[in-house]
């Protein structure tokens, strides 16, 4: 029996788990947007997320029911309620028309394809904010996001059926009670029709979407490659360098080489982050010791090429500062400044917890990730990480001439 | 015993014990402190928040609502200077006491609270554990602690360690409260190891002179010497941590398995979290805290520990597994080596100086060093360097510094080291030290400074995102398309004025408020800080610090109608040094005026144009 003590027993410490531990996050290193920079460069003024011309009809579908329901002054409900209605309804077209969606495919799970919101309440983003910057870019949309501009305004009048106005009109109070499949089941004549497009949309599109000659060039040259759809993003970027260089194009062989320069750098730290979250609990010492040990050949040169791609973001200038850190071979200092300083801060900004934390001496993975990586391999990347901004692109590229020449692809 | 408890419900646990005390002080050491956990975590506990509200009240609120607690209760931090792990926010009343101990650590986890009861007596009650003050150490490891109230003896062996961390500003009132500690009562056993401590080692001291039968020894680390100097009749069942998916223990599976040992090797059944727990369990008693198994720790008196010893209640059961395969491991305790050198840094705001002491201890292992502050930087090869260094004007105090390193210790090869550590205010007001007075004005404040320095990169947000597996998420974390555009700040003079509004409305409350002085101090304790914040060039934009500026004066004017005190002198008084500001920035803007082209362009004058834009905003 226990003598009488007036203090608590000694206790083992249990989780806490109402301390938040890690927030997971998509790219938690925030690379994309310098890789996609890089990419950009390339294929300027559009965004990751327009892959296909059936999105920009979508964009032009929806304005054009807007513009069209404001000329006969019927309108009395907000954009924003009629926007959404209309990009479901969109989105449900496509459906049925066994095409790919234009927003997440999973997004459209919900109810009647409706955008869900998210835990933080974010609303889901739709068709329109994926497509709406690029047709900004590409000078289809007006810059305040109001209108279209004059030569779409024109060609979509011409193709948007007057019915699916009417009809859109008698339901308008009745809009977020219409189910997309009811809506579709009226009006997919005039649907199928405004899809279908035409010559002079086709030609309107390829005008603004191929900024020179130069660019027409490549374009044509590689989305007419036999088995250009086949290569990976690695071979693609080739195979416009190489073009580039058979036409002495050295611009565009400056900006497919930064391509190449950028992303193997990217895998290093990306690889470097994945060896990290693998472990529970480790200390910085024996971490760089283990890299130190698995070092890639080629780290050195990887490093130094990314470098030259000379970005004039804040963001880039640290990235420079840790590639100097793995050219000097400070792996523990790089350790330290990737998840403290770059890492630490990029959690900061967004508000998230990190999913690695530092506690001097040791690194913490508050959400141990089973994925493995090499550290070894990390700069001859098999399989491009950021791979889906030039395929996207390349997509779209290849839907727009394969719709000029009258096949679908 | 060892009925598992989440450690915040431990100190949650004790505070309630402690109901019915003021208290006045509260001791908290470590050895590696995270700042931003303790602000969110567990400071709160210690004002009077619950859990609950932790988890339900924003870090700001909370921060804000802790001020009032933090005037009255006075919190002080100890750590080893060699871990930091982030900064402290800033805006948090507590002392920090970073300490260095010679080719050692400051080792000990104590949590000391000491107070008064109704009738005026002195109260403590200690926790000793083996968690740092981070989150693995509070949230996610095994580790063990106990508390207990403080008797006469706790006390004293308290009060010598106080005397050892040379803090007086801030130990003072904790040692006399020490001291009148009279509890007579039997109660867990504390012992302290600091350099100054003249005694046995910890080993001699906390475990029986007579060996015991047997004894449990739980250490994330170890020392081969430290497991052969138990003694050699008593059986030794140690329990190592597992660390990158292996145990480690430094005596290899043969010596254990031969028929011939003592020693057996094993593991916390179904325990799958890092053990980082320092206890000692032997026939009729346990020992905690933070000692490891190790030389430096038991032996050699080097660290600084903290041990609570509990007698007559063992031996204890505990579920657990024979370990058969482990690394052997001469870890480093800690996994670092100390620091070779001491550093502090003390920003003193009565004499407007840095205070700089860098001592190289070890300089094979520290060749030369390099540090940096604010916009100081020190370079030197000597070992001893002691400086004062003159405030640079019209920048701000520095929070933090660095030090960087080189060590030749291997003989080939360089290697550079880095560590961050808080500057030390001393002599500081609140508003210097951004201590906030008050929530609703505080937020006011930030609304009002709502800017991001010029040239700095920012992403336009796309209003949301839907990740490739259907997940929506916040466009903080997309900036990965065209619409990816870098753009300056512009001055949002609308949230400004909006602020301003705010702050007048409180003023107007004045009138009608029975509390008007304390009201007056908090209002132009927000107007110092926003004075200090354009002095400090914290707005970057001279327009936009010239027009906060004129709102200011505005306001001070009006506040001074409102004090009917007879203190009109005092309040003018305070606001006094910001008037060669507000000249020199009229200097500034018509400067900067007078090259501007649009003005040139329609024939304005620099001077025309303030005074109109005095009258149209109701300055003159």
């Amino acid at each position: 029996m226990l003598p009488e003590l007036e203090f608590e027993m000694p206790f083992f410490t249990a989780v806490d788990d109402d301390i938040e531990f890690g927030d997971s996050s998509r790219d938690p290193l925030g690379l994309l947007p310098i890789w996609s920079t890089v990419g950009h460069a390339l294929i300027p003024g559009l965004a990751s997320a327009v892959s296909s011309v059936d999105g920009i009809q979508g964009l032009l579908f929806i304005y054009g029911c807007r513009d069209k329901l404001s000329q006969d002054g019927k309108l009395n409900v907000s954009d924003d309620r009629l926007f959404r209605f209309l990009e479901r309804l969109w989105e449900y077209h496509l459906f049925r028309s066994e095409r790919t969606p234009c927003f997440g495919a999973n997004s459209l799970g919900a109810a009647d394809f409706q955008l869900s919101a998210s835990r933080s309440g974010v609303v889901g983003t739709g068709l329109r904010q994926y497509y709406r910057g690029t047709c900004v870019n590409k000078k289809i949309v007006s810059a305040d996001l109001k209108s279209l501009n004059g030569q779409y305004h024109r060609i979509v009048q011409d193709l948007l059926d007057n019915s699916i106005v009417k009809w859109i009109n008698k339901k308008l109070p009745l809009l977020d009670d219409i189910s997309a499949h009811m809506a579709y089941e009226s009006l997919f004549g005039g649907l199928q029709r405004f899809s279908s497009g035409n010559t002079a949309l086709w030609l309107e599109l390829e005008k603004d979407f191929i900024d020179d000659a130069g660019q027409r060039n490549w374009i044509e040259h590689v989305v007419h490659l036999n088995g250009f759809r086949a290569m990976n993003t690695a071979e693609q970027v080739l195979a416009v360098k190489s073009f580039a260089i058979k036409s002495k194009d050295d611009l565009l062989r400056k900006r497919c080489q930064h391509i190449l320069d950028c992303e193997p750098f990217i895998q290093l730290l990306q690889s470097a982050f994945s060896i990290v979250q693998k472990e529970d609990q480790i200390s910085i010492a024996k971490l760089a010791q283990k890299l130190s040990e698995n070092r890639p050949d080629d780290l050195q040169v990887v490093c130094k090429n990314f470098k030259l791609i000379n970005l004039p973001f804040r963001r880039f200038e640290k990235l420079v500062k840790l590639a100097d850190l793995l050219i000097g071979n400070e792996l523990s200092l790089f350790l330290e400044d990737l998840l403290v300083d770059y890492y630490g801060k990029i959690c900061k900004e967004r508000g998230k917890n990190p999913i690695v934390l530092v506690e001097r001496p040791n690194i913490l993975a508050l959400k141990p990730s089973g994925q493995s990586d090499s550290w070894q391999d990390a700069t001859k990347p098999k399989k491009w990480r950021n791979k889906y901004f030039l395929e996207a692109q390349f997509s779209l590229y290849k839907d727009l001439m394969g719709r000029k020449e009258g096949t679908r692809v | 015993m060892f009925e598992p408890l989440k450690m915040r419900e431990g100190l949650a646990q004790m505070l309630q014990a402690f109901e019915g005390v003021t208290i006045e002080h509260v001791l908290l050491t470590t050895f590696n402190f995270d700042p931003g956990f303790f602000e969110r975590n567990v400071l709160p506990l210690l004002c009077g928040f619950t859990i609950d509200d932790i988890k339900q009240r924003s870090t700001e609120a909370l921060a804000n609502d802790m001020y009032t607690p933090l005037k009255r209760t006075q919190v002080v931090v100890a750590y080893d200077q060699s871990v930091l792990t982030g900064v402290p926010t800033g805006n948090l009343r507590y002392a920090l006491l970073p300490r260095h101990v010679s080719d050692a650590f400051f080792h000990a986890k104590i949590m000391v609270l000491l107070g008064k009861d109704e009738t005026g007596k002195a109260k403590g009650a200690i926790m000793v554990g083996s968690g740092n003050m981070t989150l693995s150490g509070w949230a996610k490891n095994v580790e063990v602690a106990g508390w207990s109230f403080l008797n006469k003896r706790n006390a004293q062996e308290l009060v010598g360690f106080y005397q050892y961390l040379k803090a007086p500003n801030e130990l003072d009132m904790a040692s006399t409260l020490l001291r009148g500690i009279v509890d007579e009562q039997n109660r867990p056993e504390l012992f302290l190891q600091y350099p100054t401590k003249g005694d046995r080692n910890l080993f001699d001291r906390i475990f029986p002179k007579d060996p015991p039968k047997e004894m449990h020894v739980y250490s994330p680390y170890w020392s081969k010497s430290a497991v052969e100097l138990f003694p050699s009749a008593t059986k030794l069942t140690c329990y190592p941590a597992k660390e990158s998916n292996s145990f480690k223990f430094p005596i290899e599976q043969s010596q254990v398995n031969a028929a011939d040992s003592r020693i057996s090797v094993m593991a916390i059944a179904g325990e799958e979290r890092f053990c980082h727990a320092k206890a000692y369990i032997w026939d009729d008693g346990v020992a905690i805290g933070s000692a490891n198994c190790t030389m430096q720790a038991l032996h050699d008196q080097g660290n600084v520990e903290a041990m609570l010893r509990y007698d007559g209640i063992g031996p204890i059961e505990q579920g657990s597994v024979k370990l058969d395969d482990w690394q052997v491991d001469t870890d480093l305790e800690e996994s670092i080596k100390p620091l070779p050198f001491a550093v502090i840094v003390i920003a003193d705001y009565n004499d407007r100086i840095y205070e700089v002491t860098v001592s190289v201890e070890k300089k094979t292992r520290c060749a030369r060093w390099k540090l940096h502050f604010g916009e100081q930087n020190l370079h030197a090869d000597d070992s001893v360097v002691a400086r004062l260094i003159n405030f640079t004007p019209n920048k701000p105090i520095a929070k933090f510094f660095t030090i960087q390193w080189e060590s030749t210790e291997s003989g080939i090869q360089t290697s550079t080291h880095t560590l961050t550590g808080i500057v030390i205010p001393r002599g500081g007001n609140d508003v210097e030290l951004g201590y906030r007075p008050r929530r609703d004005l505080a937020r006011i404040f930030d609304d009002m400074l709502r800017h991001r320095p010029v040239g700095s990169v920012t992403y336009e947000r796309p209003e949301g995102h839907v990740s490739d597996d259907g997940r929506s998420f916040s466009a903080d974390d997309v900036s990965d398309d065209s619409d990816t555009i870098e753009q300056d700040f512009e001055f949002d003079m609308y949230g400004m004025y909006q602020s301003f509004f705010h702050l007048r409305k409180e003023l107007q409350k004045v009138n009608s408020n029975p509390g008007r002085e304390s009201k007056v101090e908090e209002i132009s304790d927000t107007l110092i800080e926003i004075f200090e914040a354009v002095k400090n060039r914290e707005v970057e934009n001279d327009l936009q610090r010239w027009l906060i500026l004129q709102e200011c004066m505005d306001l001070v004017k009006e506040l001074a109608t409102l004090d009917n005190s007879g203190k009109n002198s005092l309040l003018f008084e305070k606001f006094k040094p910001y008037s060669t500001l507000a000249e020199d920035l009229d200097k500034a803007t018509k400067k900067m005026l007078i090259g501007d082209r649009v003005l040139r362009d329609y024939g304005i004058e620099s001077d025309s144009l303030i005074r109109w834009l005095r009258v149209e905003l109701g300055y003159a």
